[in-house]
């Protein structure tokens, strides 16, 4: 049911009644038009009761009592002991309770069910968990989201800090608005409030006044932000309860930003808005859209754009008035970046670039993972650290065993320093990298770059090097130091500006290399850490005179490893602090008076923690160590098998409570921007992945089985749906859940190999490989192929299904005469065992190898039967990439017409089948195919839809690629301002993402477009800039291609006789390469110069290869041109006819094309009409002008 | 409870579009409803019923100045006594079948919620929900539904409280009522 319908069901309904009661089914019949649903539906209406007013036995209910509240004495969830009603909002009652646990107040606030349905979920536990990990000043903490009762309809509460004061909400009201000074106040610490959350990957959802708390810290009254995370949980909770469908708008409308009303899924972005809206408020003291009822708030938030803060207040501050206008963005990619940015700028610290390309091409500005809690000591590091920074050091490596903090202090000094590197601070973990590829994997996604078919370190280099003066973080390399310092050596100098920060149990051994050794802690920073980690687990925590000494004992025992000591102090929750050192000394007897190995020491931390657990607990965590770079809640459901404990909780309270003993942490994995949040994930830090690794290798029963449910539950990402799902509209979410499960899927794909496991092998392959060929490195998708390959049984249809994706892996790195045998030996097993939708499947990719080394005919065979079985099994998918393939080598040949027919019949396909990325590479192709022959508008347009794609898809060097077509549509159109824009960002994201190639073109197109805007010197430097780098690369193809253009270029700046040798260079190129189009081209070029220099026997051969070739590859444009020239060189030769007839022929063809075309070969017709004129050789009466 | 300055206040508050101030009000006009019938039931003979518009015209006396107020501002506030006798109902539904699957430490003794019997909890979930759906399909329509239901509105009243012409609500409660009628049908 729709809107739509229900109006028609009122229409015929209301018609109906307007009948006498015996016409009314005919007329609901006749009206309803054979919809049977339709008719059957109006006529249950029309026969129902009418009610009109509500039982009476209902009313009853009235007077009974309202328990969900509660009276002072009751006790919540056998802990809280309610004492009084403080307030009451839109979500439920606030109490203040006494926590018998831990014998502190807290304020409680019980959460209404949302819609009839209770907020009920593992996902709210999860958000439950994450928000109440936020640490900061301005963001009062939550303690626990508990819930009282225990079945579906039990009632949920949050246990918060009780914070004295009013809301922001009651003193605007009473003071209408606030002065600059105060309001800037306020703003930088909401700012700190949402930063520190959106880092750890919460958002709030619902900031307003009312969520503003004004509390007074020794006579200042500071922000404090509450409810945090809450309307993230209720959304995601109540987006779950409907499938994952949008849900009821949750939250105050006039704060919420458009994606959010629309019911789409919301990123910090959101926020931003919000606290846009809330800057709007304290500054002019009313809202931007006021007083409209709710609709139609609605419909001019998501229609308009937001009225500027001026035209409430004219005489704001502009500075103000800017800042509130970029919150208040209605797309979200055109807000402030970070929220951290909205208080700088405010306060004019950070001078914000306007809505310029970095933003708009959506490159991140860094990835560091989020600082949950707060960081304690180690101020003589960083203060080393920031002074080696200064001091220009480059190579930066933190030294020291396990256990000591190493990655945490890395993680603090990006945070700190982040806004020194203008190319963002990058965090790369290599703890799953084996070897180079291994560290390229890391990096590239850290980056963001997606590795090519080159030298994945080599492509990264550049990527670094374009981001200028940036950080990148390498943490855990001792298993790879070798190929860390070779790697680091070779980026060193590709990237001058770039400074490079390692941890390690080893240093590098470079030269330049600045080594920092990471100790134990001191014993006062031990304890603030000891004391600090217990108060985040037990609020209100403090430290009587014997529990000073008794933790002082416990950290000297631990040695001051900080780890040990998260781990001591973790224990808080359940134990005294003389407790824990009975526990610690008792283990320690026999190290106590020194002695030990620190790493000794740590084991035993780490028995210690161990023995403590639960022996769910135990297998829970152990088992946990099965996983690759972590994992999310549903992979841990499932994976995690506790059957053998009837009584062990559920999945995500067992994992909650290894996060409260610091054995497990979870964590957010860095969102591009605009993006919503992706799922948190759970994994260890790598001391306790190894430990928990060793305990679960001491039973080779457990371990082997819990790989094998690792395996088949990544098995399930290879699947045909999984697969097919990442491509359509609204796939991203999907797309880059199989990027984070890439460590996941490699190493249950390797431990399948091990084990011979071939239906597991094939299906988390082929899912490894369709993250691998987007983003690289390929090396690693043929390393875990080759290995399968080997081990698999030869001829079955498994074996060809992985030979097929090892084919593409192949192709992608450019080892094409492999991939065509890999692709035929796919082949041939697929017919062998009779499995057509494999054929078909391997059809498109094999067709295209062939046609790529100039098997035209193999090519067009495997197509052919290719389809034909793709037909038969309704595989339109596999059918859509094989005609994709067929029209390129169509429009390769020359055959254009063809070529559109079968590309318009791909572009219907991937229409019907919503597969957004196969659409995107049809439109382009087309686009390119029309540019060719003339259709510059269509071409234009096709680029456009292309790059929207790309866009939402998140790919950036197809976006980069789509943008470089479209500049280079719009130069052909002469709309340079356009071109230029789409130039600059391609080059803004080939640098970022190191592709030498997108630059070069880039270049090229730069070139083009200042050859247009007259300024042929720069022109040519950026010409020769491409050049430079097409010849690097070894592309003879563009090189010609450029060289052609450097000729036409000395052509246009009157030197036709240095032009003439880089035309004849350019078609030598050209031929060898078998590029006929350009050779078409430069050949009118060539005729073009040699009849200038007055040699017309040379121009008159030149002309006789070009014109029937540009006939042959209908090639209009480029035909005109060379007609063109034949009508000056018959002129001067003194044959009026053939001039006159080749000067029709040329403006009839002009006159074919669109007007934008046409007018690029005004210049060239001009010339031929002037030459006949100027030779005295009079028009035909009828001769066409244009 | 609360004054009625303060209730006023916020009724032209929310009468000029402020949104927060519904969301303040609501929770008094809830517990003032549930007042007055606490008292009414306590104080009339037995067997003696409530009906919907004696108890919402009573709250709105009880809370509002009228002296202060304009004749569309007592329209809003009908309609927000209308939602809050929506929540009123959902809410007891909800407790109510909560107490029957035993759940949850709550302290009431179970006849203090027998007035209302399982299967109409039901119902009255069971209408909740769709008229959630319902108001994908039309808003305005949920909104009538409300009005004239839960608040024993009149055309007139509903017409001014959703501001649009007596004649649409007219024809759109000539299908609603209907709608009602095989919505409560069908789960009896």
């Amino acid at each position: 049911m729709n809107s739509e319908r229900w109006e028609r069901i009122h229409q015929l309904v209301e018609g109906a009644l307007e009948c006498t009661p015996p016409e009314r089914r005919e007329f609901v019949v006749s009206g309803s038009a054979g919809d049977t649903e339709l008719c059957r539906e109006v006529l249950s209406l029309l026969g129902a009761d009418v009610v009109d007013e509500l039982p009476t036995h209902w009313l009853g209910t009235l007077a009974i009592p309202d328990t969900d509240r509660f009276a002072p004495g009751d006790r919540l969830a056998d802990r809280y002991l309610i004492r009084r009603l403080i307030g009451r909002g839109g979500m439920g009652e606030v109490y203040e309770a006494d926590d018998e646990v831990l014998g502190i107040t807290v304020a409680l606030k019980t959460l209404r069910a949302i819609g009839g349905r209770d907020p009920s979920s593992e996902q709210l536990k999860l958000e439950g968990m994450l928000a109440r990990s936020v640490w900061h000043p301005n963001i009062c903490r939550v303690y626990e989201l508990g819930r009282h009762g225990d079945d579906e309809s039990a009632l949920w509460f949050l246990a918060m800090e009780p914070l004295p004061g009013p809301t922001l909400e009651e003193r605007l009201r009473e003071v209408g608005r606030l002065p600059l000074d105060l309001a800037l106040g306020f703003a930088e610490q909401l700012a700190g409030g949402l930063g520190a959350a959106h880092r750890a990957g919460v958002v709030h959802l619902d900031l307003k006044p009312a969520n503003v708390l004004l509390v007074s810290r020794n006579g200042v009254e500071h922000a404090v932000i509450t409810d945090f995370g809450i309307g993230q949980a209720l959304a995601r909770s109540d987006r779950a309860a409907r499938g994952g469908r949008p849900g009821a708008i949750l939250g105050t409308p006039a704060f919420m930003a458009p994606e959010q009303l629309r019911g789409e899924e919301v990123g910090p972005a959101a926020d931003i808005y919000a606290l846009g809206i809330v800057l709007h408020l304290m500054v002019t003291g009313s809202l931007p859209f006021s007083g409209l009822a709710t609709e139609e708030l609605i419909r001019r938030k998501l229609e308009e754009e937001s009225p500027a803060p001026r035209d409430a207040m004219p005489d704001l501050d502009a500075r103000w008035d800017a800042v509130i206008r970029r919150c208040l963005e209605r797309d979200p990619r055109r807000r402030f970046a970070r929220v951290e940015h909205v208080a700088g700028a405010l306060a004019g610290r950070i001078q914000e670039e306007p809505t310029g390309l970095p933003e708009r091409v959506g490159i991140p500005r860094a990835s560091l993972p989020s600082e949950r809690d707060p960081f304690v000591g180690r101020e003589p590091e960083l203060v080393e650290l920031e002074r080696a920074r200064r001091a220009g050091e480059r190579l930066l490596t933190l030294v020291g065993p396990g256990g000591m903090g190493k990655t945490r202090l890395a993680i603090h000094f990006g945070w700190q320093t982040s806004d020194a590197w203008r190319g963002g601070a990058w965090f790369c973990d290599l703890t799953e990298a084996g070897d180079t590829d291994g560290i390229a994997s890391a990096v590239g996604v850290s980056l963001g770059v997606q590795l090519g078919r080159g030298d994945p370190i080599r492509q990264l280099g550049h990527a670094i090097a374009g981001r200028g003066p940036c950080l990148i973080i390498l943490d855990n390399c001792e298993q790879v130091v070798a190929q860390v310092a070779e790697t680091i050596d070779q980026w060193r100098s590709a990237a001058p500006d770039a400074g490079f920060l390692v941890t390690s149990r080893e240093r590098l051994g470079l030269e330049g290399e600045h080594a920092l050794a990471v100790e134990s802690l001191p014993v006062d920073e031990a304890l603030d850490l000891f004391t600090l980690r217990a108060r985040g687990l037990r609020p209100g925590f403090a430290m009587s005179g014997d529990d000073a000494d008794a933790a002082r004992e416990i950290v000297r025992l631990l040695d001051g490893i900080p780890l040990a000591i998260e781990l001591a102090a973790a224990r808080i929750r359940v134990m005294s602090v003389t407790q824990i050192l009975e526990g610690t000394s008792h283990r320690f007897r026999l190290l106590a008076g020194g002695g030990g190995a620190r790493h000794e020491t740590l084991e035993r931390a780490l028995d210690g923690s161990w023995e403590l657990l639960a022996p769910w607990e135990r297998a829970a965590w152990e088992q946990c160590a099965v996983f690759e770079s972590g994992c999310t809640l549903e992979a841990a459901s499932d994976v995690l098998d506790l059957g053998a404990w009837p009584s062990a909780p559920p999945t995500v309270d067992v994992l909650r409570s290894l996060i409260d003993k610091s054995l497990l942490r979870s964590f957010v994995p860095p969102a591009e921007p605009g993006e919503p949040i992706p799922d948190a994930r759970f994994g260890m830090y790598v001391t306790l992945q190894e430990y928990a690794r060793a305990k679960l290798r001491s039973s080779v029963d457990a371990e082997a089985a819990a790989e094998r449910r690792h395996g088949s539950f990544y098995a399930r990402y290879g699947s045909d749906e999984v697969m097919e799902s990442v491509d359509r509209h609204g796939g991203a979410p999907q797309r880059r859940r199989l990027e984070y499960e890439l460590d996941n899927l490699i190493g249950a794909c390797r431990r399948a190999t091990a084990r011979g496991d071939e239906e597991t092998i094939a299906s988390t392959y082929r899912a490894a490989v369709r993250v691998l060929r987007g983003r690289g490195p390929l090396g690693t998708a043929l390393a875990l192929g080759g290995e399968a390959l080997k081990r698999m049984r030869l001829r079955s249809a498994r074996w060809a299904g992985v030979a097929l994706d090892f084919g593409e892996a192949e192709w992608f790195a450019g080892q094409i005469e492999s991939s065509r045998t890999h692709h035929m030996m796919a082949l041939e097993f697929a017919r062998e065992s009779g499995d057509p939708r494999l054929e078909g499947r391997v059809a498109g990719p094999l067709g295209r190898v062939c046609f790529f080394l100039g098997q035209m005919d193999e090519a067009s065979e495997v197509l052919e039967a290719g389809m034909a079985a793709a037909r038969s099994v309704n595989d339109a998918r596999a059918l859509c990439v094989a005609l994709n393939v067929l029209g390129m080598m169509h429009h390769e040949l020359g055959r254009s017409k063809a070529a559109l027919e079968v590309y318009e019949e791909a572009l219907a396909i991937t229409r019907a089948l919503g597969d957004r990325a196969q659409e995107a590479v049809t439109m382009v192709s087309i686009g390119v195919l029309r540019q060719h022959y003339g259709g510059l508008d269509e071409a234009g347009e096709l680029f456009e839809a292309a790059l929207a794609i790309y866009r939402e898809m998140g790919n950036r060097r197809s976006e980069g690629i789509a943008r470089l077509n479209l500049g280079s549509v719009r130069t052909d159109q002469g709309r340079l301002t356009e071109a230029r824009v789409h130039a600059e960002a391609s080059l803004a994201i080939a640098r970022a993402i190191g592709a030498r190639v997108g630059e070069g073109r880039a270049f090229t197109l730069l070139g083009e477009l200042h050859t247009e805007l007259a300024e042929l010197e720069l022109a040519r430097s950026h010409f020769e800039r491409a050049l430079a780098i097409h010849r690097e690369l070894g592309d003879r193809r563009v090189e010609g291609i450029l060289v052609g253009q450097l000729g036409r270029l000395l052509e246009l700046t009157g030197e036709p006789a240095k032009a003439l040798p880089e035309y004849e260079h350019a078609i030598a190129i050209h031929r060898e390469v078998g590029n006929r189009y350009y050779e078409a081209a430069d050949l009118s070029g060539l005729a073009g110069i040699w009849l200038a220099l007055g040699s017309r026997r040379e121009a008159r051969n030149a002309l006789a290869i070009a014109e029937p070739m540009a006939r042959e590859i209908e090639a209009r444009y480029e035909l005109a041109r060379v007609l063109c020239v034949r009508a000056e060189l018959e002129c001067a030769e003194g044959d009026a006819d053939t001039a006159h007839s080749a000067l029709a022929e040329a403006e009839s063809l002009a006159a074919d094309l669109d007007t934008t075309g046409a007018s690029q070969l005004s210049g060239a017709l001009a010339r031929a009409r002037r030459a006949l004129d100027g030779a005295g050789l009079a028009s035909p009466p009828n001769a066409p002008r244009s | 409870m609360a004054t009625q300055g303060q209730a006023t206040g916020l009724l032209v508050a929310v009468s000029n579009g402020n949104r927060e101030a519904l969301n303040e009000l609501l929770p008094l006009v809830y517990d003032e409803l549930r007042a007055i019938a606490r008292r009414r039931l306590r104080h009339e003979r037995p067997g003696h019923t409530l009906d919907t518009v004696g108890l919402v015209n009573e709250a709105y006396l009880k809370l509002i100045r009228l002296e202060h107020i304009q004749w569309n501002s007592r329209a809003h506030f009908l309609a927000i006594a209308a939602q809050a006798m929506r929540n009123i109902l959902v809410n007891h539904a909800l407790k109510r079948k909560r107490i029957k699957r035993g759940g949850g430490a709550l302290h009431v003794p179970l006849d203090e919620v027998a007035g209302l019997p399982a299967a109409e909890a039901d119902r009255i979930l069971a209408l909740h929900e769709a008229l959630d759906r319902l108001a994908v399909l039309n808003p305005r329509h949920a909104r009538v539904v409300e009005c004239r239901f839960f608040g024993g509105m009149t055309i007139e009243e509903t017409s001014a409280a959703l501001d649009a012409s007596p004649a649409t609500i007219k024809r759109d409660w000539n299908l609603l009522r209907r709608w009602l009628g095989r919505e409560l049908g069908e789960n009896e």
